[in-house]
């Protein structure tokens, strides 16, 4: 990306328009301008630089207006930032140029009360239907919203009102809920599937049944307790969210972190990944009947979570991020019996991998099922391991190198066939990148101090930090305004992407391969309602 | 459909099921028997007073004020710890200057009461 071009670029595009130019930290650009140039330049920023992937738009309540961020991705970040007045604020929807953005918009809607004109489907994405009065992320607004009532029907309202029944004899439609509560789903959340015959011919899904409200509390924390805060954002990636948090922190400190530390991270990282995709490829298994990898892929999960509870003291909530370090440390024999742990987990992936490679039901369940092309992908801004399956190579691991991933070789596995099968093999290959990648950090593990001293008070700024979860682009969003407390934290996971290109997926497959389609996706709903 | 895998997984599982056959049982007795955790681990937490000087930082980094410090003067107070709401993130262990705080391997403390789960510990003691 040539920041220097596309703001020539942008300059040439609207002359009459002063555009600012601002620098930020972790090698983000944002470029300030009025919402009614955001669509128009969304759109040159695609035509002319090719640039599609939005990664979220933050929204947040400066006070005497309501601001918006669009952080773009391409190599590095760039940021569209622009103001709405309080009253009555609404800008252009840009999901007409990038459908991923659907489901941010929806977002900062309900969560901001800024209406994003011409929306295909703004109905509420994490509140309750009945919400109303003024929305979570706005403070002093009550008045305006206290009368309001937005139209968002609930999932019984919704069926009676798409005109079908629940069970139509002469068509042979019928309308099939799935979820909150089912046994395919491990995290609440509901689908309504439109079912003729035995083909889905429409998909509606609801979120939002975990949703806890953690940027909002964020705010009320200060930068220590919301590394806690923010490690329960997911149950199995809880280390990439403090170690994104952190590192958005520390930027701001001006910290230089150990290099131990970094390390240290970057070999909790890696486990992390391991866990959750063997997680993962223990309940995708379940979900299509393979009861057998269910349990081997369960049973030798536990040997990354038996290291990482010898590292830093839990299976899950590893606390062993601080900003400005890490808390916890290996000395050279813990080491060593790690290495050896994890040559017997590489011997066991050695058979998951030649098993689900070679079995035929394992093929017929998966093959050509839930096909995301690389122009859907784009499109949808889809990341992580579900991208990288469909042809887009793209890893901030390697692309934007955080932690210790600098000097580490790493190789990132693509594939082109888009459907469940190159999903399921390709997690299981970056599987052993990961191996390859704790190996490394545990051989060439440098010495010196764990911790830097990090001030309790944070200078007043702003940061967009990135890195790669487990499925893939986890970014945060942290201002500061010179206290102990953060005044926005904005968390975008990657399921959140995911989710998106479910009803591509679902369309016009047999009933019977949803719960592929579903399980093959990863979906981490805790971490999506946040 | 791929025409070039005809082998079975059932040549990869046998194998592992050898290998799981063979294997000791993993399972613990857990709890009629022991359970072993790292030194790591974060349990419970106790507070030595005799160490405790009553500045308060874990008071205020604990994001679950799961601690208080009731002080009836300079060198008189009580650290109350209520392990209840505590969500065992160690910060006050990390927090504490002169070492005081310390996680213990005890992981279960469960009771039927929830006062039962409040601790004092006051200086002097």
């Amino acid at each position: 990306m040539n920041v220097d071009s596309i703001l020539g670029a942008l300059r040439e595009a609207f002359p009459a328009v002063t555009l600012e130019f601002q620098p930020g930290l972790l090698d983000e650009t944002f470029v300030v301008l009025s919402a009614d140039c955001v669509h128009p330049a969304v759109r040159l920023l695609i035509e002319r630089f090719d640039i599609r992937h939005l990664s979220t738009i933050t929204g947040q309540d400066r006070g005497s207006e309501i601001e918006l961020l669009y952080h773009f991705w391409d190599g590095r970040g760039l940021t569209l930032r622009t103001s709405l007045a309080r009253e009555d604020s609404h800008i252009a929807t840009v999901v007409d140029l990038i459908p991923g953005a659907a489901f941010y918009e929806r977002e900062v809607s309900e969560m901001l009360g800024v209406t994003f004109d011409g929306h295909p489907d703004p109905r509420r994405l994490l509140l309750p239907e009945d919400w109303s009065g003024e929305p979570p992320l706005r403070q002093g607004d009550s008045a305006q919203f206290a009368e309001q009532d937005v139209p968002s029907p609930s999932i019984g309202t919704a069926i009676a009102d798409s005109g079908h029944v629940v069970w139509a004899k002469d068509t042979g439609r019928m309308i099939i809920p799935i979820g909150p509560q089912h046994p395919l789903l491990k995290e609440p959340l509901s689908y309504l599937l439109t079912v003729e015959g035995e083909l889905v011919t429409d998909e509606s899904l609801r979120i939002g049944y975990v949703h806890r409200g953690i940027e909002r509390l964020c705010q009320q924390r200060s930068y220590v307790q919301n590394i806690y805060l923010l490690e329960r954002v997911c149950g199995i990636c809880s280390h990439i969210h403090t170690t994104t948090y952190c590192q958005g922190v520390e930027a701001l400190l001006g910290l230089e972190v150990p290099q131990r530390a970094l390390h240290l991270r970057t070999l909790l990282c890696e486990l992390e990944r391991i866990h959750s995709h063997l997680l993962w490829l223990g309940v995708f298994s379940e979900n299509i009947g393979f009861t057998t990898i269910f349990m081997y892929a369960w049973r030798d999960r536990e040997i990354t979570l038996d290291i990482m509870e010898e590292l830093s003291g839990g299976r899950v909530s590893h606390a062993a991020n601080v900003i400005g370090g890490v808390r916890t440390d290996v000395d050279k024999e813990q080491g060593h019996s790690i290495l050896g742990r994890l040559e017997d987990l590489e011997r066991q992936i050695e058979t998951f991998r030649d098993v689900i490679r070679h079995e035929r039901s394992f093929q017929m369940r998966t093959r050509e099922l839930g096909h995301l092309s690389f122009e859907q992908v784009r499109s949808h801004c889809v990341v992580g391991p579900m991208a990288r399956a469909s042809g887009v190579d793209v890893d901030l691991r390697r692309d934007a190198p955080y932690a210790a991933y600098d000097g580490l070789d790493l190789r990132v596995v693509t594939a082109g066939g888009g459907d469940v099968w190159t999903r399921t093999q390709m997690r299981v290959q970056e599987i052993f990148e990961s191996l390859h990648l704790c190996r490394q950090v545990l051989k060439e593990l440098p010495g010196g101090p764990l911790t830097v001293r990090a001030p309790r008070r944070v200078p007043a700024g702003e940061v967009v930090s990135r890195a790669e979860a487990p499925r893939g682009e986890l970014i945060y969003y942290i201002r500061s305004d010179g206290s102990e407390r953060p005044a926005r934290v904005k968390v975008r996971t990657p399921t959140m992407t995911a989710l998106i290109t479910l009803s591509e997926q679902l369309r016009g497959i047999n009933i019977a391969d949803v719960p592929a389609v579903i399980g093959g996706t990863d979906l981490c709903i805790a971490c999506v309602d946040r | 459909m791929d025409n070039t895998s005809r082998s079975h997984s059932l040549v990869y599982l046998l194998p592992e099921l050898w290998r799981t056959l063979r294997t000791r049982r993993i399972t613990v007795r857990f709890p009629f028997g022991p359970l072993e955790l790292p030194s790591y681990f974060r349990g419970r937490v106790t507070v030595d007073p005799a160490l405790c000087n009553g500045c308060g930082l874990c008071v205020r980094d604990c994001p679950a004020a799961a601690l208080e410090l009731e002080r009836e003067s300079r060198d008189e107070f009580r650290l109350i710890f209520y392990c209840d709401r505590c969500a065992f993130c160690g910060q006050c262990e990390a927090v504490c200057r002169t070492g005081a705080i310390v996680l213990t391997n005890e992981f279960a403390p469960a009771a039927a009461d929830r006062n039962a789960l409040r601790e004092e510990f006051s200086k002097p003691s």
